[in-house]
């Protein structure tokens, strides 16, 4: 029932958000953003601490809800899904997976429940893409700091959204982990969108459209 | 969904055995300061109840309460539909408190010396009890999970959406503790939990993505 | 409006001490049955409001209405207690005893308890918007519950009501109810109500108004 992005290279694909704003109670964090993205494009975010830059792509993922403006994926695949949740991921330090569950148990549950198929050697596949086969049936809550940064961009990559965002993706991450952020945000422009959110110079020469979340300041 | 959290709990069996530690301990404590003095079945049938539900407010919460812990949450929400993160949690809370009741009625009726005459209508009538209550307060759970002073609050918002139920319960369950009458009441008001239960479900399950998502 | 609405209450107020008949059986004292009925039912009726309001959040995301609910829930509390307590004055004054477990008594115990649930949920979330979504969906479901058993319990074999019933005591009951009683009684209601959307009014007014300065500040 779901498609991946790959079956359908060529189709067309626009993320546009317009006119976004958002306040938390009294405190305004942005206002009067608006974006297009294209098939290919990938969109790097950048702004100071307390910008917003994390709020933005909870909003392009469909787990926040802006105050004002509005968000909207459009592809032309006749069957598409509605809403966002089932076309977007998003990998940020603030989202963990299960601590005990195994990895392998991690991304079974996350591929399944939305619906993607988990053949056995399927979780076997996603650990592959980040470097952690050999550690498929530990429990995650095991793992270092940096490994968890990897089992986050994994279940991101694995479901084979649409979009790919990524908040801070080389958070914790040494030269080795670096190398495969670079290729995961280079796969995903090949089959959809990305868009990065960072402070890091380096993770920022990943994209070629930036956006300076310091521009929306109310 | 369901599977998921079965086999986080089995892991750890974190929440089952402080809910049964609870659950028995207010049963110990029950009879040790009723001393074998002899109750009528709706007493008995009333005093179980009440321990069930201390039990369920102390221990249902936490479903939801973890997740918003641990960090889990916005991963949960990517990856479910509202509507299947709220049946998961129901079947898991459902799940949890069988167990616990499985444990502590017989554990009441050994310690209390209450005699239990009809043990599989007793059976059916906990099982039902287990899904309406958590049928009733897993939304609730939800809504706690992100608020300050969590567990009294839980505790709070569920008595009142439970009254109605347990008072049904104790009804439903006093001709196993072998009230006279009609076994006829007994299952009118099982009935009664039914449609109660029912009606509860399904504005939760419409309510369940507003409290949820954000 | 509120001119109307003092004229019309001191007029009740009036006929209630003076121009109807002593309830049979009750005496004097029972005049405070024109004072407990519509509180009872003005508190019942707040929460419906307040279950609306939450409703029409839900549908426009617009804080208004939760203001609206939230008003309704502190002015639907005031009206529950005052009726709890009255009933109690009642209760000990006909039958000797202030707490019955009378199912309606019982009844309006658990619409107080649900107002507390209410309040105790509401002050325990900070953002204002979660706050809202939250309440509105417990409002519902405290509604959902708080009818079921009004109407329920007094269904249940082997209760039986001190109120007296029928509800409205008359001083001939085959005639049926004494026509000036009713017409006290339905004016108390309607006095009451009246009172009741007063207040709700400038509560949410008030409310609107905290909500704006917590924004602003």
């Amino acid at each position: 029932m779901t498609d991946g992005g790959a079956a359908v290279t060529g189709a067309g694909l626009k993320l546009q958000a317009e006119d976004l704003g958002k306040r938390f109670g009294w405190r305004r964090v942005f206002r009067g953003l608006s974006l297009e993205a294209e098939r290919g494009s990938v969109l790097v975010v950048r702004g100071s601490n307390g910008s917003g830059k994390s709020t933005l792509l909870r909003i392009l993922a469909g787990l926040l809800r802006p105050t004002e403006g509005t968000v909207r994926l459009e592809t032309d695949v006749p069957e598409a899904p509605p809403g966002l949740r089932c076309r977007v991921a998003l990998a940020a330090p603030s989202i963990n997976p299960y601590a005990r569950l195994t990895l392998a148990e991690n991304i079974q549950f996350f591929l399944q429940a939305r619906g993607a198929s988990a053949e056995p050697g399927q979780a076997r596949r996603v650990a592959g893409l980040v470097g952690l086969e050999d550690r498929l049936h530990e429990p995650v809550g095991s793992f270092s700091s940096g490994m968890t940064q990897r089992v986050r961009l994994a279940l991101a990559a694995a479901a084979e959204p649409d979009v790919l965002l990524l908040d801070e993706p080389s958070h914790c991450l040494d030269e080795d982990g670096r190398r495969l952020v670079r290729e995961i945000v280079e796969r995903q422009a090949c089959r959809g969108i990305c868009v990065l959110a960072t402070n890091d110079e380096r993770e920022a020469e990943l994209g070629a459209r930036h956006i300076s979340m310091d521009d929306y300041r109310a | 969904m369901f599977r998921k959290d079965l086999r986080a709990e089995l892991r750890t069996r974190y929440a089952v055995s402080s809910i049964l530690l609870f659950a028995l301990a207010s049963v110990a404590l029950v009879s040790f300061a009723l001393r074998g003095e002899a109750l009528t079945p709706r007493q008995h049938a009333a005093l179980v109840w009440v321990v069930v539900f201390f039990a369920a407010a102390t221990g249902l919460a936490r479903a939801f309460v973890q997740e918003a812990d641990a960090g889990t949450e916005l991963l949960l929400r990517q990856a479910a539909p509202p509507e299947a993160v709220w049946l998961g949690k129901l079947a898991f809370n459902a799940a949890l408190l069988a167990a616990v009741e499985a444990v502590v009625f017989p554990v009441y009726s050994g310690l209390m010396y209450a005699a239990v005459e009809r043990p599989w209508e007793l059976g059916a009538v906990a099982a039902l009890g287990a899904v309406a209550i958590s049928g009733c307060t897993t939304i609730l759970g939800a809504m706690v999970a992100r608020a300050r002073s969590r567990a009294s609050v839980f505790a709070l918002t569920a008595l009142p959406i439970l009254l109605p139920a347990l008072l049904l319960l104790v009804q439903a369950s006093a001709p196993a503790f072998g009230a006279g009458g009609a076994a006829g009441g007994g299952r009118e008001a099982a009935m009664a939990v039914v449609s109660y239960t029912g009606i509860l479900m399904v504005l939760s399950w419409l309510l369940f993505p507003a409290v949820w998502e954000e | 409006m509120r001119m109307v609405l003092g004229i019309w209450m001191a007029a009740v107020i009036g006929a209630a001490f003076f121009w109807s008949p002593p309830l049979r059986g009750l005496g004097e004292a029972g005049r405070i049955f024109y004072f407990h009925v519509p509180c009872a039912w003005v508190g019942t009726v707040a929460f419906l409001c307040a279950a609306y309001a939450g409703v029409r959040f839900l549908g426009s995301r617009d804080l208004g209405w939760d203001s609206s609910s939230a008003a309704a829930a502190q002015v639907g509390f005031l009206f529950t207690f005052l009726a709890t307590v009255s009933g109690a004055v009642w209760a000990q004054e006909a039958w000797g005893r202030w707490w019955n477990w009378d199912p309606r008594q019982t009844a309006i115990l658990m619409v107080l308890l649900i107002y507390g649930a209410y309040f105790a949920l509401r002050s325990s979330i900070e953002s204002a918007e979660r706050r809202a979504s939250i309440s509105a969906a417990y409002s519902i479901i405290a509604m959902a519950a708080a009818i079921f058993l009004v109407f329920v319990a007094p269904r249940l074999p082997g209760l039986d009501t001190l109120h007296p019933s029928p509800v409205l005591p008359g001083n001939d009951p085959e005639r049926g109810i004494e026509p000036r009683i009713l017409m006290v009684l339905l004016a108390a209601l309607a006095g009451f109500t009246g009172l009741f959307v007063w207040m709700w009014r400038i509560q949410t007014r008030v409310d609107r108004l905290l909500l704006r300065r917590e924004q602003n500040r």
